[in-house]
């Protein structure tokens, strides 16, 4: 469901490409980790892959979608078919627990019963519910990242990309946040972990795709973080 | 419909949950609308004054002691026959004197010859007061008619004064005026820069929640609704305080300034008389601006 064909991304005033000819498929329901050190080009990957940016040269295709082709008007609802996890959380931070998964379909004008129906739900999932009405400050950051996994689970998207989430929390937090991931994978969810983290890549034991300097090195089923 | 009831309950969220943002966002608005209005108020108080000067200007025409009653009613008839003329007021050739005596009361000299005569030397008087500043010279004009230029006596006064002294009185009327708007425009202008970047500067602190709620998959419209909204609230509270603000000042200053100006300004009739277009202008300005400023910053930092 997601082809990145001889993707390249020159950003402009920098002589050297952030991603250099890569090229993978992952079908769908597979939980990929994509790994590499900083500056590697995985963060610029995400960033293509949620038409933040546009490719230089190349196509990501992720499902009917040409992202590099897409309209402006369209980026919403691209973006609504995907779930996005923060290493930074990117929580609203004047809106409760609550609100915040609930703007994610209040944005797509969602009705107010579903609404009110859907988001206990997901609170429940990452077990956040008594905490509904409290502010991401009064929240830690392992609770936070939970917040954000269930506004990201909110449209029920067919792909989740989780950018470095465990990049600010301990490593029982860390730990807390992939089980979730995975349990996620579990129920059809494509998963794309990018991450620097050498533990986490080595216990999940999937698919491990290397990125060194723009370019993919290692794509391996049963993978290690290796560089 | 429902996306708009989402988009205004966001906008007074935002505002109730960054209340100290809000507040001094009306205090600024406020001040500045205020001050603007203030502007207004001198406007309207140069321009009473402007007025009182003028009102008080007149051209007095001295009739020749010989002249018979149907001569001078032959002249005061085409003096208030004149297109220009507003009134004419007669002084009797006895309050002429006593008049006369009032305006020379420093000049012994003056006065002893006066003795001397004997007699009232002097006619009656016609008071013209013109309809406009601009017209007196055209009834100093008409006063060289010939068939009554022989009534009139130019010794007492040179009606060349009056025209110069008419010319001055014009000229600084027009200049206050001319000063006052020009200060009122700058002002407005002034207003406008202090409004739009104290938009600016709030919408900057919203930077950061604008960029998540596009990379969360909210559309243009939804994410720049509130803060539309949120101008349209902030601009009705500045209007309020600003207008209570003006209408204390304007209620209790006026009779302090009525008794130092001695004229009453006419300020509370302005004010009453022109409420309503009053509150709509600045109203209508004011979302106009906050709202533009709004969906420019909010446009800048949505480019995500």
């Amino acid at each position: 469901m997601i082809h990145i064909k001889n993707v390249t991304k020159l950003y402009p005033q920098n002589d050297i490409p952030a991603l250099r000819n890569v090229q993978f498929r992952v079908q769908p329901g597979e939980f990929v980790s994509i790994v590499g050190q900083s500056g590697s080009g995985k963060t610029t990957l995400v960033k293509l892959l949620i038409a933040e940016e546009k490719p230089t040269k190349g196509q990501i295709l992720l499902g009917d979608w040409d992202v590099g082709e897409i309209r402006a008007s369209e980026v919403p609802h691209l973006r609504r078919q995907i779930g996005v996890i923060f290493q930074d959380f990117k929580l609203l931070p004047q809106k409760t627990v609550y609100e915040n998964v609930a703007f994610a379909l209040e944005a797509c004008g969602a009705p107010t019963r579903q609404i009110k129906a859907v988001v206990p739900q997901l609170l429940k999932i990452v077990n956040l519910d008594d905490k509904a009405d409290r502010y991401p400050r009064q929240l830690s950051g392992g609770e936070q990242q939970r917040v954000v996994i269930a506004r990201s689970l909110a449209h029920r998207p067919k792909l989740l990309v989780a950018d470095e989430p465990t990049g600010n929390l301990d490593a029982l937090n860390a730990k807390e946040i992939t089980n979730l991931l995975l349990k996620i994978n579990q129920f059809g969810t494509t998963v794309l972990l990018v991450t620097h983290n050498r533990e986490i890549v080595n216990s999940l034991k999937r698919r491990v795709i290397t990125l060194d300097q723009g370019m993919l090195v290692n794509d391996a089923e049963v993978g290690k973080y290796i560089i | 419909m429902t996306k708009f009831f989402r988009i205004v309950k966001f906008a007074w969220q935002s505002l109730g949950r960054n209340l100290w943002l809000t507040i001094m966002t009306v205090i600024v608005l406020s001040v500045t609308l205020f001050s603007v209005n203030v502007l207004l108020s001198l406007n309207v108080v140069t321009g009473a004054v402007a007025k009182s000067l003028e009102s008080r200007i007149d051209v007095s025409v001295y009739v020749k002691a010989g002249a018979t009653d149907d001569e001078k009613n032959s002249l005061r008839s085409y003096l208030v026959g004149l297109p220009q003329t507003a009134d004419v007021k007669t002084v009797s050739p006895e309050d002429a004197l006593a008049a006369f005596r009032s305006r020379h009361a420093d000049e012994p000299n003056v006065l002893k010859a006066l003795d001397e005569v004997g007699d009232n030397p002097l006619g009656a008087t016609f008071v013209v007061t013109a309809k406009s500043l601009d017209q007196y010279p055209m009834i100093i004009a008409a006063l060289d008619h010939p068939a009554y230029s022989g009534l009139i006596d130019r010794t007492e006064k040179d009606f060349e004064d009056y025209s110069t002294l008419i010319a001055k009185v014009q000229d600084i009327r027009d200049r206050v005026s001319g000063f006052g708007i020009a200060l009122l425009i700058v002002f407005a202008l002034l207003a406008m820069v202090i409004m739009v970047n104290v938009v600016r500067v709030a919408i900057f602190t919203h930077k950061e929640e604008i960029g998540i709620m596009k990379l969360v998959g909210a559309n243009g419209s939804f994410i720049r609704g509130p803060y539309l909204i949120e101008s349209v609230i902030l601009s009705f509270l500045s209007l309020i305080i600003a207008s209570a603000g003006i209408a204390a000042a304007v209620w209790f200053g006026s009779p302090y300034l009525a008794s130092f100006l001695g004229t009453d300004p006419g300020l509370i009739p302005f004010f009453v008389g022109n409420a309503a277009l009053i509150a709509v202008s600045e109203f209508a300005a004011l979302v106009a601006l906050t709202g533009i400023a709004s969906s420019y910053a909010v446009g800048r930092y949505m480019k995500v």
